[in-house]
């Protein structure tokens, strides 16, 4: 009999490894006996310790979060979307389920049954290498998640007993050398090079002893102070340091530094009572810290595609989700971010310039919005334009053309690295935003002189601006447009009563203001009602109060707590306030891999929720504030 | 109404009678039916494919599905029923035995398929009914307006089928099923 859904499930699987390997005709028969669930938000699929299902999952659509629990702890530890295979343990293992399987949206999955997967399994190696690996991988290494899409599915879980989890604990050599005292030094040394390692540890009776690394080598044998023919313990060095199985980068690294030492000893209890179990190197720490932001940037300037740029991207992505989730302040991670967002930029003018030749005048490539403003934390939309210096009328069209050029393949590589469009077109590859620096002054003095005539609303984003590549000299030039400006009543009323307009965040019960309809309905959309608010009053009073190349919604708080003392305490508020939404913004985003701006509001604690909510005040201070100051009546 | 009473005294055929002795025992099992006609015509118009999906313990069984195509020349020419289309039709009451259905205007095709029952001296279809239509104006409470079911696939987001055959018809049917219930709560 035809089967045409068993066809078009076989059309689906068939782009997805390990379908890949296996013909159209066997899909088709798996296809044939597969079952199709589907699961609510928030459903549990499986959980930790569950009995084994006799199948494994393919996602269809939708998400689902695979996580682990620890220290009463949730830890997420992979995210499976469409064509994502998991939950392959009842391949390999007999034991429960070690993860707990929750969808994150509503999904669609297709359960295959063991029984009907495992002939192909068995004749098709290919197909087996991949299941293993899938189910033995274990990498946190973002480059790798992108070549293979695989979901790990074995997790121990001591790992996770310590606060610093899995995400620092190092990988060190587990297999170190280990020799007896009365061995020789040319034998010791023989060892060593054959296994390419630089430090063997000493025993004396099944005790440890003492370790002979490179360096003692170095001072004690060529030197001529021993002879190669003499004992091993003859150039050992006493008392090594011990340390305890799953030790955190951070704890490796004090040790270390406090004994001035290179090489650790990994025993079971940490004593040197016990069996060696490996050895740390300095090495091992420099490994675990590749996912570090210096060596992030690093990588950055030495990338040559905008795939390379992605990874790193995702690489921040994850040292983010750490830090917040670690309490890190968030105007640090900020910073961080600010600075590797803004390294991906630069390189991706960079290579942009490579493939075009060099510019034909000096320009300035300028961030606005969010990243103008080292707020981005997310992958959130990015706008930015440029300006070049005047050049002759003849010129004027070859220029703009190689400018249009360039800001469309800057834009094209930011948007494989995963930066959304703007939906406003508020990039330079938009010809508006692509001008000499004489259009741009006058820009920016049309919209300070003539506010109300504003066809975009959305201008305001251009006074949050940061330079970016190019000369420095077309940015000052532009600042000094601004501050320079004589008459600025009209656009301060302006902007007041637009940072006046924005909808408020609680509404005359004290109850969140949330969405009534539409997709996000019940959550509290938390950019539009209350971190818009705060930006545009900061951008305003910032200003106003003449601040200059301070463009942090966080630092423009603090400065101005500085320069208008009688508010004080409402500013420093705002500045505390606003690193709490973001941090709230930034949680959600990181969870859904959104921006983050619907917070479901039934998932937040009461306190929080009243935290957040006591925060919020302050945004009626700050509106009495701009009140007080401006004469809003003119727009109003 | 008085169904029993027209029918007392007739000789149903084994597959009916077999049908009808299913309802005795209740079932959870629901199945999500898609009929091609010719048009909604109850009395002129024909059935030109089918395609059934088995629904259990809220799981599609892809193993447990129907799909018949007829010969649309065939069908067009002759006026009586063919001998494919009675095969089809037995069949198809032989798949869906005692559960409850699952369409679109499933009440369109509850009316074609009497048709051909009654043809072949058989009893009215006595399975229950679920509308997937019916069940999103539930959801959105408004009853006024009508939605194709292209534009249900659309608002639950489940992708339509690359290649529009009634089986694969009819498992969407079954996923937007899935979905509709879920939302609605239903047991």
């Amino acid at each position: 009999m035809k089967n045409s859904i068993a066809e078009s499930v076989a059309n689906f699987l068939k782009d997805y490894k390990p379908f890949s390997f296996l013909s159209f005709e066997d899909l088709k028969s798996i296809s044939k006996t597969i079952r199709v669930i589907h699961l609510e938000k928030n459903q549990k699929l499986f959980q930790i310790n569950d009995t084994l299902h006799d199948v494994f999952y393919v996602m269809n659509s939708g998400v689902i979060h695979l996580s682990v629990i620890s220290d009463a702890e949730e830890t997420l530890l992979n995210k499976c979307y469409s064509g994502d295979v998991f939950g392959l343990r009842p391949f390999f293992a007999k034991n429960n389920y070690q993860m707990t399987a929750k969808t994150n949206e509503e999904a669609i999955l297709y359960a295959i049954p063991i029984e009907s997967f495992k002939p192909f399994v068995v004749q098709n190696t290919e197909v087996l290498h991949f299941l293993l690996e899938s189910f033995a991988q274990n990498s946190n290494n973002s480059a790798d998640k992108n070549n293979n899409k695989l979901i790990s599915d074995s997790v121990q879980l001591s790992e996770f007993q310590n606060d610093f989890s899995f995400f620092q604990a190092l990988t060190y050599n587990k297999k170190p050398l280990v020799v007896n005292y009365d061995q020789t030094i040319r034998e010791v040394a023989t060892l060593m090079a054959d296994n390419l390692l630089d430090s063997v540890f000493v025993n004396n009776d099944n005790k440890l002893v003492g370790i002979v690394t490179d360096a003692d080598f170095r001072g004690k044998v060529a030197t001529g102070k021993q002879a190669i023919q003499s004992h091993i313990d003859k150039i050992m060095t006493h008392a090594v340091i011990t340390v305890s199985e799953n030790i955190s980068l951070a704890e490796a690294q004090l040790v270390m530094l406090s004994h001035k030492v290179h090489h650790l000893c990994v025993t079971i209890d940490g004593t040197i009572y016990t069996d060696v179990k490996g050895v740390i190197t300095q090495n091992d720490l420099v490994q675990a810290q590749a996912n570090s932001p210096g060596v992030l940037i690093k990588e950055i300037k030495r990338s040559t595609n905008p795939s390379e740029l992605k990874s790193t991207r995702n690489s921040l992505a994850n040292i983010i989700q750490q830090a917040v989730t670690k309490n890190i302040p968030l105007q640090h991670i900020f910073n961080v971010s600010g600075e590797i967002t803004l390294a991906i930029i630069r390189r991706a003018i960079e290579m942009s310039i490579l493939e075009l030749g060099s510019p034909p005048v000096p320009f300035a490539f300028l961030s606005i919005g969010s990243q103008g403003r080292k707020e981005q934390l997310l992958l959130t939309d990015h706008d930015n334009f440029l300006i070049f210096n005047d050049v002759d009328i003849q010129q004027v069209r070859g220029v703009k053309d190689y400018f249009n050029q360039l800001t469309k393949k800057v834009n094209e590589i930011l948007e494989k690295v995963g930066f959304k469009h703007c939906e406003f077109g508020h990039n330079a590859n938009n010809q508006n935003y692509s001008k000499s620096l004489t259009e741009w002054e006058k820009q920016y003095e049309s919209w300070i002189n003539t506010p109300g005539e504003f066809t975009n609303e959305h201008c305001s984003i251009f006074f949050d601006y940061e330079f970016v590549f190019g000369d420095q000299n077309l940015e000052n030039s532009i600042t000094e447009t601004i501050f320079k400006a004589k008459n600025k009543a009209l656009f301060f009323d302006y902007l007041g009563n637009d940072a006046l307009k924005k909808p408020a965040p609680l509404n005359f019960f004290k109850k969140f203001n949330e969405e009534e309809d539409g997709q996000h309905k019940d959550k509290f959309n938390i950019k539009s009602k209350a971190i818009n608010q705060l930006v545009d009053i900061a951008r305003l009073l910032a200003i106003h109060h003449g601040l200059r190349g301070i463009n942090n919604t966080f630092s423009r708080y603090k400065e101005l707590a500085i320069k208008d003392t009688s508010n004080t305490e409402i500013y420093l508020n705002a500045a505390d306030t606003f690193l709490l939404l973001s941090r709230y913004r930034t949680l959600e985003g990181l969870k859904n891999d959104n921006s983050g701006e619907y917070i479901d509001l039934e998932k937040i604690s009461k306190s929080d929720k009243e935290k957040l909510k006591e925060s919020l005040h302050v945004l009626k201070d700050l509106e009495e504030i701009v009140k007080d100051t401006f004469q809003l009546t003119q727009f109003s | 109404m008085l169904d029993w009473l027209k029918n007392i005294g007739k000789d149903y055929p084994e597959f009916w009678k077999n049908y009808v002795l299913q309802f005795e025992t209740p079932t959870a099992r629901k199945v999500a039916l898609y009929l091609e006609t010719t048009g909604i015509n109850s009395v002129k118009d024909r059935i030109i494919s089918i395609g059934a999906i088995a629904i259990e313990n809220n799981q599609i069984r892809i193993e447990n599905c129907l799909e018949i195509e007829l010969n649309k020349a065939d069908i067009l020419e002759g006026k009586d029923l063919s001998y494919q289309e009675v095969q089809a039709i037995e069949a198809l009451i032989n798949f869906i035995g005692n559960a409850t259905l699952v369409g679109h205007r499933i009440h369109y095709d509850i009316e074609i398929i009497n048709e051909y029952l009654s043809k072949i001296q058989s009893g009215r279809l006595k399975n229950d009914l679920f509308d997937v239509e019916v069940m999103h104006s539930k959801i959105i409470d408004q009853n006024s307006k009508q939605f194709s079911l292209v534009e249900l696939l659309s608002l639950y987001k489940i992708d339509s089928p690359h290649i529009a055959t009634s089986a694969n018809i009819s498992f969407s049917i079954a996923m937007l099923f899935l979905k509709l219930k879920s939302r609605l709560k239903m047991e």
